[in-house]
């Protein structure tokens, strides 16, 4: 969910975006500038300096399940099962902290197995690692081999509906749900299909099934009737979230992410969508407390520079730079990495829309969720970019959706 | 208990895959290597983040929760010996005449230094080892192991320092061994760059761009009686204009490498001064000719002093013996470059307007005067 804090008319707004330009051209420079030396170099500390803090989150040895699962694999080298179970773990614990170095020790823990092509389990381990990862077309492929093996596979089922929705295929992630609905059916397949589905429904169905889902949802978690585990508490609140906020139910969708909040205060993904709300409320102060304390968090960092940035926070030079040095190491690494956080910061705080819409197209090009087609749809319309505006209509046609793009703007910035 | 267990596993499954945002909002696990191949013999400087070193050693040996920088020189032979058994240098033996085989020998890797630096994701460890491994040797090759069984999308981003270039690739656990083909890698490198370094010196040296546009002006004209007038063809100026670019260019070029290969020059300053009387003369023999027919012969003399000027720069930039060759082929190749294009460009315009008062009163005789002005200031302000 993105923020436009522009609404001004166009040719003022390229003035002032050609001023801006020049102004954040230089302020970059001279960002640039300090940067050799800000960066911080080698040193040697004071014997009783403490260089290192050991998180409870990041700090495997102290969690004792995985401890505990670890000596297990150690004793049985040879099992499969153990093996497995020890990657589960490691996966829970990366969507659970965002932490993709649980996804790497996944997958090394599977290493031996890694090219048994005929185990259920296994490749829907493995495809959830790709997933990770944003290989979806191979996660995609992986499941639909265990799909054709053993069509009522409900876990494979969803975890590609889910795919497919990353994928774009809206009609594909609809068939899945369905699927998944007849063998398990759940509030769970309910809100599967919703997300599929809600575009093609009217504004009046939409906040019909939006209030019923969540109320169910918030219900059904404070009594402990049917327990969802936070994972899955996360994602059904993510995406009637999302839709709430397509649909501008904001007191909705402010209801559905305090309630997430309550249970799980540091979660990544809950705290971003938390900061989208507030930013397009405007309430910057708010977006600021939040999220003071997650600058390592690239996904998070972008939006604390944005709200820093509209209330001229005497931070956000640090943070700015701390945002240049996260996006250096990651591009060392990986060129590809972190589009959508590129096209974030180019659009919004370095009002460069050109250079946006060119990140917003490659993250479209990996992956087509929500906030991934709000940022192309944003970009598209103030650059007029042509190859945006086809990729637009090429989405909204293979996904037969007659929805007028503008309402996506609308609903999801500003 | 066994089917309670698959349930277990299924439900926790279940819980884990079913979140479509895999929000990975961490850094992922990396380190930093840097090896050193500016100096004789190799090193390398290789940062570690704290959290994946604290997978595998305990580094916080009170339990307090905090690692203290005490605590990581208590621990820290067991850090640089766990680091360098996950890499291996090694370079390969001269190979035989009769034989292809290759010997491997291992580099020795001495750890001498250690350090904190701070990256975005946290603490890192930098460690610094001196290898034994002499850097002119044939092949070294580099097979990096770090973390791979814990972490198997540990990388390590290594970048390799060259004198004249860096260069850098990512280690993962299917690409994690890379030969530094370093002197094969440097010439080429550093013949391309030579390229370059020679045709910028010759566009931001103005002096040597204005003795050649001195030079050139007449060639679009012919001077018959005293007076100057039209070329009648291309075909004669390009035979002209050829002739006087490739004896200037035979002269720099013979001067420049007589300069670098025995080491003997004249004074920078002389140089400079004798450059900018070069410029006079030639700009005032266009006004009032001394030697008409053979300009080719004045580009060739002077040229030899420019030489002198050229091998001054080239001096500053050559820095080991082992690619002079094809550093001073590369440069003597830019320099000509540069010229040409000044040449392509500068003849057809003035070939286009020869004919005419603007050419010849203006241009010619009015600009060389200028040039012979610009001449006479440099001469003085090198003089002092």
């Amino acid at each position: 969910m993105l923020t436009n804090h522009s609404q001004q008319p166009a040719s003022l707004t390229s003035l002032n975006s050609a001023a801006l330009k020049i102004i954040f051209g230089i302020f970059g420079l001279s960002l640039l500038s300090y940067f050799p030396l800000a960066m911080a170099e080698a040193y040697i500390p004071s014997d009783n300096d403490i260089v290192y803090t050991i998180s409870k989150q990041n700090r495997v040895l102290i969690n004792d399940t995985i401890y505990h699962l670890q000596q297990q694999v150690k004793s049985n080298p040879e099992s499969l099962n153990h093996a497995l179970t020890l990657a589960i773990e490691y996966l829970q614990n990366a969507t659970l902290n965002s932490n993709p170095r649980f996804v790497g020790m996944a997958e090394a823990t599977l290493q031996p197995w890694w090219n048994i092509t005929r185990h259920p389990m296994l490749n829907v381990v493995k495809a959830r690692v790709l997933q990770f990862n944003h290989k979806f077309t191979e996660a995609d492929s992986i499941l639909t081999q265990v799909l054709n093996q053993t069509p009522n596979h409900s876990i494979a089922r969803l975890q590609r509906a889910n795919i497919r929705l990353a994928l774009g295929q809206y009609q594909n992630s609809k068939r899945d749900c369905v699927a998944y609905a007849s063998y398990a059916y759940s509030l769970k397949s309910e809100v599967c299909i919703f997300m599929t589905h809600h575009f093609s429904l009217s504004p009046d169905q939409t906040k019909k099934y939006l209030l019923g889902y969540s109320n169910r949802l918030i219900n059904q978690s404070s009594s402990n009737q049917t327990p969802f585990s936070p994972v899955e508490k996360n994602w059904m609140s993510g995406i009637l979230f999302e839709v709430a906020l397509l649909n501008n139910m904001q007191t909705l969708a402010e209801q559905l992410i305090t309630f997430s909040l309550s249970a799980q205060p540091n979660n990544v993904y809950l705290l971003g969508l938390s900061a989208d709300l507030l930013i397009k409320q405007k309430r910057y102060s708010q977006v600021v407390n939040l999220l003071k304390n997650h600058t390592q968090k690239i996904s998070l960092l972008v939006k604390l520079i944005n709200a820093e940035k509209n209330l001229s926070d005497k931070n956000f030079d640090r943070h700015y730079q701390q945002y240049l040095t996260q996006i250096k190491e990651a591009n060392f690494r990986d060129q590809s990495q972190h589009m959508k956080e590129k096209a974030y910061v180019t659009l919004f705080i370095e009002n460069d829309a050109e250079l946006a819409s060119e990140y917003a197209y490659q993250n479209w090009q990996n992956q087509k969720e929500l906030s991934d087609l709000a940022l192309l749809y944003h970009c598209a319309n103030i650059t007029h970019n042509k190859k945006m505006i086809n990729a637009l209509e090429e989405w909204q046609k293979n996904n037969n959706l007659s929805l007028p793009l503008k309402f996506i703007k609308q609903s999801l910035i500003g | 208990m066994y089917r309670k267990s698959i349930k277990f596993i299924c439900l926790l499954f279940v819980a884990a895959i079913v979140l479509s945002q895999p929000a990975l909002a961490h850094k992922s696990s990396d380190s930093y290597l840097t090896i050193d191949a500016t100096q004789e013999f190799l090193s390398v400087t290789w940062e570690i983040a704290l959290q994946d070193l604290e997978n595998v050693k305990q580094l916080d040996n009170n339990l307090d929760g905090n690692v203290t920088w005490k605590e990581l020189k208590d621990n820290r032979s067991n850090i640089a010996n766990y680091a360098k058994s996950h890499l291996a240098l090694s370079y390969n033996d001269k190979i035989d005449n009769n034989n292809t085989d290759k010997h491997n020998n291992s580099c020795e890797l001495q750890n001498n230094e250690y350090k904190i630096n701070q990256h975005s994701d946290g603490a890192y460890i930098v460690l610094h080892y001196q290898s034994d491994c002499v850097v002119n040797e044939s092949n070294i090759s580099i097979d990096y192991s770090l973390f791979f069984d814990i972490d198997y999308q540990h990388r390590g981003l290594l970048k390799i320092k060259y004198p004249n270039s860096d260069s850098s690739t990512v280690l993962s656990p299917k690409y994690h061994k890379i030969i530094l083909k370093h002197s094969q890698n440097n010439h080429w490198q550093n013949f391309f760059r030579y390229i370059e370094e020679g045709v910028w010196h010759i566009w931001i040296g103005y002096d040597h761009i204005l003795f050649l546009i001195s030079l050139l002006l007449p060639a679009v004209l012919i001077r018959n009686k005293k007076i100057w007038r039209g070329a009648n063809n291309l075909k004669t100026v390009t035979i002209d204009v050829t002739k006087i670019v490739t004896a200037f260019t035979l002269a720099h070029s013979a001067t420049l490498c007589f300069v670098v290969i025995s080491g003997i020059n004249l004074p920078i300053a002389l140089t400079e001064i004798i450059i900018a009387l070069s410029v006079i003369l030639v700009a005032l023999n266009n006004l009032w000719p001394v030697i008409n027919g053979k300009r080719w012969l004045i580009a060739m003399v002077f040229g030899l002093i420019h030489g002198f000027g050229f091998a001054n720069v080239l001096n500053n930039l050559l820095l080991e013996s082992n690619t002079l060759i094809m550093s001073l082929l590369g440069f003597n190749l830019g320099v000509e470059i540069g010229q040409l294009a000044i040449v392509f460009f500068v003849i057809p315009c003035i070939f286009i307007i020869r004919n005419g008062w603007f050419y010849q009163k203006l241009v010619f005789q009015y600009g060389s005067l200028a040039i012979a002005g610009t001449g006479f200031y440099w001469a003085i302000q090198r003089s002092f």
